[in-house]
């Protein structure tokens, strides 16, 4: 019952302001992709164009390749998720999980029947008689993801719908989420501004700002191969070292890293994440700085360090997460290092 | 089931700031109605002696006649009123910008007072009005104005309160439904099943109580059937009027007795009204299963 979306050349203004500019991304057939983007960034009007609530300026949206750009939102097959719950408030729970098989002309009790089974899905069987006003916030939310599904979607849109749970409850909704995915398959858009919570659920990102799609890749390559400073800031990276590339090798503050081979010379931005990078003796690193920093954090504790730089270096601030509490204070010499071998340059 | 000492206290202050109000209202409505009654018993004569009489309570039929003829009128327009507001009101909600435009003539409509409504729809309906000549057929056209079904005046006042049941309906669901029949249609309802499903039972409490200021309004409104509505029957309105400018002063009794009887209908709509209220109140609880 799954389907592939596809956005293809996409555009939205509202009035003089665009604010979706030719997106094209493809959501395979069961897969789930994660928009990531700031807030403004057109993550909810591009789903609203996907679930046919809002027809997009120029471009298609595309269903298993079939154009559904004029297809009413009543006909298209999508269920969507928004940031709140939107319970009808004049329906018990089961009477919201029935909606859509009563409206498609199913009977009252085999409407209930079947909507009984989504509440269970969720969890929420118990439930059934009540009031959307008598459940708590993560409730309403789980009684929304039953009614949606209970539509049997070929996709389902998810407009940030965990943003206003607490972290236990989250963590509870996550889970939920795998067992649907295991159990029906459905394809799934998920629209978030969490990286935390995309890199948790989705398959791949993509990332989304000023309306513009700047990398789609999945969860692990987007986060050690981000396409641009930008993208590798909005996944969290803190760590832009300039450098120059000659024969295959990045030359900076950092010492001789290796990157791929293609990579032509000239200057670079080597982008290590702050987890790639490590504190070793002082002696023996390729690279030496001045702790300027320690930031716990739980069970980790972010150490900011200036590198020392060769006179024709940039002077350069790397970040590195390190586990545990670290034997060091502010102005200590360390060594930094790249765990693994090889880095990931963006030219410049 | 007690009431905590704090929230008594709490509720006989409020009672008491808003007792002058209460007060001022009970004592100027209630002057009004005994001077009515009194004087519809002969004991505030204009001109003469007091004197304890029920002559003008005499004429039942005429007076039953005319609360007949006032329900009539009072029901049609309201039920015309409530579905043709509701529709705009409905409209306004899922359309969009064409939606609001509609909403915003709709709603200019509030401020024409229903002398002039009712001369323009008079203008506009006649046997020799405009529609009539526009269409070419004085013969064939229906007659509306002045016809025994009141048909003018049920479309003056269904146009007019209306616009008002709209704005009421507006103001009491607003925004939330608009988010919710976007969640309905993405839930596979259409239009009407979105209309019928989500809008109107959210709507039932502001269009019942427009419905019945829109009814106790026509029930005492008197230029729309005065000027549309045929000579006789009359309903209470135009009765009362007639009555109490007419020339012969010893009509003002029998003026006074129709307005009592014209109240005395508005409170009874108006009881059961709230009566139903409460019980479909009361079932919405029951079905939601809190016990209160
Ligand atoms: N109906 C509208 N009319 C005009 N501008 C709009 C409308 N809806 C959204 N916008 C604008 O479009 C831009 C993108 O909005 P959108 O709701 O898609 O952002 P978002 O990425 O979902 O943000 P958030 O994370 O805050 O929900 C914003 O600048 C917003 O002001
Ligand atoms: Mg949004």
């Amino acid at each position: 019952m799954s389907s592939s979306l596809t956005f293809d050349a996409v555009s939205h203004r509202f009035g003089a302001e665009e604010v979706l500019r030719d997106i094209t991304l493809c959501v395979p057939e069961s897969s789930c992709v994660a928009l990531l983007g700031a807030s403004g960034s057109g993550k909810s009007t591009l789903l609203r164009i996907a679930a046919g609530l809002l027809p997009p300026s120029a471009g298609q949206v595309r269903i298993d390749g079939e154009d559904v750009t004029a297809v009413e939102a009543e006909k298209r097959e999508t269920g969507l998720v928004f940031q709140r719950p939107l319970l009808f408030p004049h329906l018990s729970v089961v009477d919201n999980v029935a909606f859509a098989s009563r409206m498609a002309g199913g009977s009252k009790a085999e409407s209930r029947r079947q909507a009984r089974e989504y509440l269970e899905l969720v969890q929420l069987a118990d439930y059934a008689q009540r009031m959307p006003g008598q459940l708590s916030g993560g409730q309403e939310q789980r009684v929304a993801l039953a009614r949606a599904l209970a539509r049997r979607p070929r996709i389902l849109l998810l407009d940030e719908p965990f943003s206003s749970l607490d972290l236990g409850l989250r963590e509870d909704m996550y889970e939920l989420l795998e067992t649907i995915r295991e159990q029906l398959r459905p394809t799934i858009v998920l629209v978030t501004h969490d990286r935390r919570e995309a890199s948790v659920l989705a398959d791949t990102i993509a990332v989304l700002e000023h309306g513009e799609i700047l990398q789609h890749a999945p969860v692990a390559q987007i986060h050690h191969q981000p396409a641009s400073p930008a993208v590798n800031r909005i996944l969290g990276g803190l760590n832009e070292v300039l450098g120059v590339i000659r024969a295959g090798v990045h030359h900076s503050a950092l010492g001789r890293i290796t990157v791929a081979p293609d990579t032509p010379d000239g200057p670079a931005l080597l982008m290590p994440r702050q987890e790639s990078l490590q504190l070793t003796g002082a002696g023996e690193a390729p690279a030496r700085g001045t702790v300027t920093q320690i930031r716990p954090s739980g069970a980790h504790t972010l150490v900011r360090v200036t590198l020392d730089a060769a006179a024709d270096q940039e002077r350069v601030d790397v970040a590195v997460e390190v586990t545990g509490t670290p034997r060091l204070s502010r102005g200590d010499t360390t060594g930094v290092g790249l765990r693994g071998t090889a880095g990931w340059v963006v030219p410049l | 089931m007690s009431v905590p000492s704090g929230q008594r206290s709490a509720s006989r202050r409020a009672l008491l700031t808003a007792a002058p109000a209460v007060l001022l209202v009970v004592l100027v409505i209630g002057a009004a109605l005994l001077t009515a009654l009194l004087q519809s018993l002969g004991f505030l004569p204009v001109f003469g002696e007091a004197r304890f009489s029920t002559e003008a309570w005499a004429d039942g039929a005429s007076l039953l006649e005319s609360a007949g003829v006032s329900l009539y009128l009072a029901t049609a327009s309201t039920a015309l009123a409530l579905v043709v507001g509701f529709l705009v009101a409905a409209y306004a909600l899922t359309a969009g910008r064409g939606g609001r435009l509609v909403a915003a003539l709709s709603a200019a409509t509030i401020p024409i007072p229903h002398l002039v409504a009712s001369g323009a729809i008079g203008l506009l309906l006649a046997d020799a009005g405009f529609l009539a000549r526009v269409l070419g057929m004085p013969e064939g056209f229906p007659q509306l104005v002045g016809d025994s079904w009141w048909a003018a005046v049920i479309l003056e006042f269904a146009w007019k309160e209306s616009a008002f049941v709209a704005l009421v309906v507006l103001g009491g669901i607003g925004r939330p439904v608009a988010e919710l029949t976007e969640t309905a249609a993405t839930l596979g309802a259409s239009a009407r099943q979105r209309m019928l499903h989500v809008i109107l039972p959210l709507a039932r409490v502001p269009l019942g109580v427009a419905g019945l200021v829109v009814f106790v309004y026509t029930l005492g409104s008197y230029e729309a059937p005065w000027l549309l509505g045929p000579v006789a029957p009359e309903p209470l309105s135009v009765r009362a009027v007639r009555l109490f400018g007419s020339v012969d002063l010893s009509s003002r009794p029998e003026a006074m007795a129709t307005a009592l009887t014209s109240v005395a209908v508005a409170l009874a709509v108006i009881g059961l009204g709230l009566l139903l209220t409460r019980r479909s109140r009361r079932r919405s609880r029951a079905q939601s299963g809190v016990s209160s």
